[in-house]
């Protein structure tokens, strides 16, 4: 098996322009009275290739994060988008709801939480997969879609693909309807894939397979990859980078490697805590409380002092910025204390 | 798929034996017979005696069945006993009319429904659900006569646009046939459609809220696509389970609406089989429905097949 190779960071300034690139991203949801900010001054690029993850608990807005990018919130009652999200130098904030929907699948593909569900269930999932490089007229001909169709089959590991093109969502495990998936969000050849939580549903082993999938098509292809997810371990294996998002704000952003090593905001150490590690008993140490709901995020201040062993009285009053050195970035006043 | 359908038409042979039995008992507990009725105020229990004898109603119940059903095997429905017209063919004149009725309220009803409850779920508490809501629950609660008898007062009487009643066959005049055929199959197919809107808009906010859906858009579908391919044909599921149960109403309804136009369908002739009491003649058109309904209803579960491919080879 192929694992991840840990690449050097260089300095932000002598690397290529970035693949993306979002500054000060704001997502707000209408409620009955307010809007809630559900997603507050996210900043992070990537470069062709990387596999950055995003990690958070559960409702922390990794999801709304990816689908703003997507052009999936906002432009309808329910949401809002503020901020700036750079693609190949185009500003998809600015563009229209048609010229998001060529970009939606070519572009930027999406693989979702949930194989079971993603897939419809009354066509065959040749044509499913088949639809994205039509539609994104990549073929001339239904035939050619097809053949693509197969072609990706074939190379998300479905043995028969010509056969088993024919068949419907319900003639597949979780873990193979997971690489239907895949196959549906490269036969578009995007740029970027946004992956949330492709593995959450699957079982331990089917997790590693997708996984390991996903990185080598990575390799074969250029494509960068969205990594969202809530498990470490994955991060971990598979990433080289990440972005640990709370209640909406990103705290921290390190190299994966300098991240697990080096733990600096509070929440990341509790998170990594937290989390058991095989071959060494210790106790686990949860995170005491929970994570805020959206209509309880508070309006100033850090959002994880409640839970913070570290909280101070600038902890109540601002927010901390995300500081630090290029490649490693923290939001906590007592990380700017200590620097 | 070709085993299926045998089974399913095996399965028709002791329901239709049922229908055929419980329709035998039935008819007999209405008070007078065909012979009543044949000679009014001429009856005497002497004639009235020798017509039971010459149409074997003198037998019992049971034999009279039996023999009844011995023929119906082989094809034969028996001889209407008050026109001597043989059922067979009296249920062949009429079928035409009551199939386009039946089939063009279907139309109007399927023709209606789904884009109204489709643009009622997509704009969900905007204009257009109001509107498909509102055309739900009047449709529901006028009955149907009734909206009959209004349609012939204002399109008929009032206005002259169409002819208030009687049946024009369609090949002799296709557009005089149409006239005919507007207001009945408007009037039949109004309550269907209303429980189809509902059925459909419930079913296509499921489908909206589905993770495939979600998946589609992030494809690259547009509106179109995303509703008319990707959420119809699976919000039509529900949709067409209903339809098979609606259809069966539509039979019933078409007694009333065939007598309210005067159209000579399937209906009308079970009315006036009853008022002859015209045991043979009824027991036809009862057996004759019942194999039209069960045959509906494997159509439409072959249908259903078609949109979900999950209950295929079934």
């Amino acid at each position: 098996m192929t694992r991840r190779s840990p690449r050097e960071f260089e300095p932000e300034k002598s690397r290529p322009p970035a693949l993306l690139s979002v500054d000060g991203l704001r997502v707000s949801l209408r409620s009955r009275t307010r809007m809630l900010p559900a997603v507050q001054e996210v900043s992070f690029s990537m470069q062709r290739g990387e596999i950055l993850a995003l990690v958070g608990e559960s409702g922390c807005g990794k999801s709304l994060t990816a689908q703003a990018l997507l052009g999936l919130v906002g432009k309808n009652s329910l949401g809002q988008v503020e901020g700036s999200i750079r693609f190949k130098d185009r500003e998809l904030t600015d563009l229209s709801e048609r010229e998001m929907r060529a970009i939606r699948g070519r572009e930027i593909a999406w693989v979702s939480q949930d194989p079971m569900t993603s897939l419809n269930p009354v066509y065959p999932v040749g044509a499913q997969i088949a639809e994205v490089p039509w539609l994104h007229q990549l073929c001339r001909t239904r035939n050619q879609a097809r053949g693509v169709a197969e072609r990706w089959m074939d190379r998300v590991g479905i043995p028969d693909p010509a056969l088993r093109a024919r068949d419907y969502p319900f003639a597949f495990s979780g873990g193979m309807r997971q690489r239907l998936v895949i196959s549906m969000g490269l036969s578009g050849e995007p740029d970027l894939i946004i992956a949330d939580e492709p593995t959450t549903a699957l079982d331990v082993t089917i997790q590693a397979q997708i996984l390991d999938l996903l990185h080598d098509l990575r390799a074969q292809t250029g494509c960068a990859i969205l990594l969202i997810t809530h498990d470490l371990g994955v991060v971990a294996q598979w990433c080289d980078a990440a972005m640990v998002m709370y209640a909406g704000r990103i705290v921290e952003k390190a190299p994966v490697g300098e991240l697990l090593a080096n733990p600096t905001h509070p929440y990341t150490q509790n998170l990594l805590a937290s989390v058991p590690t095989p071959g060494h008993r210790r106790p686990l140490q949860p995170i005491p409380g929970q994570a805020p709901a959206l209509e309880d995020i508070p309006s100033r201040g850090c959002p994880f002092r409640e839970r913070c062993a570290l909280a101070r009285a600038a902890c109540e009053v601002h927010m901390p910025d995300l500081v630090g050195s290029a490649v490693h970035r923290v939001a906590c006043w007592d990380r700017e204390v200590k620097a | 798929m070709i085993f299926y359908i045998a089974r399913r038409l095996l399965l028709a042979i002791p329901v239709l034996f049922g229908i055929s039995l419980v329709a035998f008992a039935l008819v007999r507990l209405v008070p007078g017979d065909t012979a009543t009725v044949m000679l009014g105020m001429q009856y005497t229990e002497a004639r009235g005696e020798q017509i039971r004898a010459e149409m074997g109603l003198d037998q019992p119940v049971p034999v009279q069945y039996a023999i009844w059903l011995s023929r119906a095997l082989s094809g034969d429905l028996g001889q209407s006993g008050f026109t001597g017209q043989p059922v067979t063919r009296a249920l062949r004149e009429r079928l035409p009319v009551t199939l386009q009725l039946a089939s063009s309220a279907v139309l109007f009803a399927l023709v209606m429904a789904l884009p109204l409850g489709m643009m009622a779920a997509v704009n969900r508490g905007r204009w257009p659900d109001h509107l498909a809501m509102t055309v739900g629950v009047a449709g529901l609660s006028v009955p149907n006569f009734w909206l009959g008898i209004l349609l012939i007062l204002l399109f008929a009487r009032t206005l002259g646009w169409a002819p208030s009643g009687g049946f024009i066959h369609l090949f002799e005049d296709p557009v005089g046939n149409l006239r005919t055929m507007i207001l009945p199959a408007f009037a039949l197919g109004l309550a269907v459609a209303a429980v189809l809107i509902r059925t459909m808009r419930a079913s296509m906010l499921d489908v909206l809220g589905q993770e495939y859906l979600r998946m589609a858009r992030a494809k690259g579908c547009g509106p179109l696509r995303l509703y008319g391919v990707h959420a119809f044909r699976n919000a039509l599921v529900p949709v067409l389970t209903v339809l098979g149960i609606q259809v069966g109403y539509l039979l019933g309804g078409s007694v009333v609406i065939e007598s309210v136009f005067g159209l000579p369908g399937i209906g009308l002739l079970a009315l006036e089989a009853i008022r002859n009491r015209d045991y043979v003649l009824l027991q036809g058109v009862i057996v004759f429905v019942g194999t039209a309904f069960l045959l509906i209803n494997l159509t439409v579960d072959l249908l259903y097949a078609w949109v979900n491919p999950q209950i295929r080879y079934g």
